[in-house]
């Protein structure tokens, strides 16, 4: 299945090349979800997400010849993404931490997964914007080491290392927030 | 085997990263060290947000690529089709360029001098097809040179 899409996706890519405007729009329909979701799990935002994500596709069809085949359409999709979320985060200056009150606290029953996903969302802020693509990279959209090393244009020997302390990072931060339900 | 807890060799063991061997050996201590085992189920059981798709995303990127394609200086497509077109007629030039050499090359001298005093004298003596080959006529002979 995997390797059908692959190459699914090169052949869209050269159709596209090859000047079928329509070929480049399966690509969008394909990943936007997981575009957004690699963007929104870097900026905490999906309105910020949605202008990332749609970014990504602009410049993937601006620049469809700068793909050159050694990864997957995928992954280079994904470093684009990731490479504008950081951009736009460094922009923005706030590359270490979204401040917390950035989030928007839930309205769910405490212990409900919309708050789960809130304590997520907390934790996931304190870590370094880095940290962050890559676990994202990795937990939701199952990237390989390697398409983690080429998005975050990260030494191949690093990626355990630093996905391992975001790891721990995120489970002491998730481990305190456990005893305190967050009230503002 | 050391304690793991802090060691990336358990992220990328969850990872599927590592060599058989090393594989092997960090299964064995997980399954043998209560705190490892923690640390694996903590990390797989991570509820990371989802993200639905949206349809309405492909309407909005086809509003905004017919934006930025209607800019000045347009994407990297039209160039590419510009110099697909300009690649395109490659073969025409060379093929234009290879008949009026011929052209030329068919012509005696004698016959361009003739058609270059009928043009200068009489334009209306000047033969069919002679146009062609007018340019390359009035191009000074070298008796005419300094
Ligand atoms: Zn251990």
């Amino acid at each position: 299945m995997l390797g059908f899409l692959m190459d699914a996706d090169r052949d869209a890519l050269a159709r596209y090349l090859d000047g079928d405007e329509k070929a480049f729009e399966e690509l969008v329909v394909r990943y936007e979800a997981s575009v957004r979701r690699v963007a929104s799990g870097i900026v905490h935002d999906h309105a910020l997400a949605e202008d990332i994500a749609q970014e990504t596709f602009l410049t993937a069809y601006e620049k469809a010849g700068s793909y050159r085949g050694d990864g997957t359409v995928r992954s280079w999709l994904m470093s684009i993404a990731v490479r504008r979320a950081l951009d736009e985060l460094r922009r923005r200056s706030r590359q270490a931490a979204i401040p917390l009150t950035e989030l928007n606290e839930p309205t769910g029953t405490p212990h409900s997964p919309l708050e789960a996903s809130w304590e997520l969302r907390r934790a996931l802020a304190l870590l370094t914007a880095d940290s962050r693509a890559a676990l994202v990279l990795r937990e939701i959209e199952g990237s390989t080491y390697r398409e983690i090393a080429d998005a975050l244009r990260w030494p191949m020997g690093t990626v355990a290392t630093k996905l391992h302390r975001a790891r721990m990072e995120l489970r002491c931060v998730l481990a305190e927030t456990k005893d305190a339900v967050p009230k503002n | 085997m050391q304690c793991l807890k802090t060691d990336s060799r358990l992220s990328a063991w969850m990872d599927g990263e590592l060599e058989p061997g090393a594989a092997s050996d960090v299964a064995a201590h997980v399954e043998a060290c209560a705190e490892c085992a923690d640390f694996v189920d903590a990390c797989r059981s991570v509820p990371l947000p989802d993200v639905e798709p949206d349809p309405g995303f492909i309407v909005r990127f086809r509003e905004a690529r017919s934006a930025r394609t209607s800019e000045p200086l347009a994407g990297y497509l039209t160039c590419l089709k510009w110099k697909k077109l300009a690649f395109g007629l490659v073969p025409l030039a060379a093929a234009m360029l290879v008949a009026a050499i011929l052209v030329v090359s068919s012509t005696d001298g004698d016959a361009i001098q003739q058609i270059e005093l009928e043009a200068l004298g009489d334009p209306v003596a000047l033969e069919a097809g002679a146009e062609s080959v007018l340019t390359i006529a009035i191009e000074p002979f070298p008796d005419e040179l300094p």
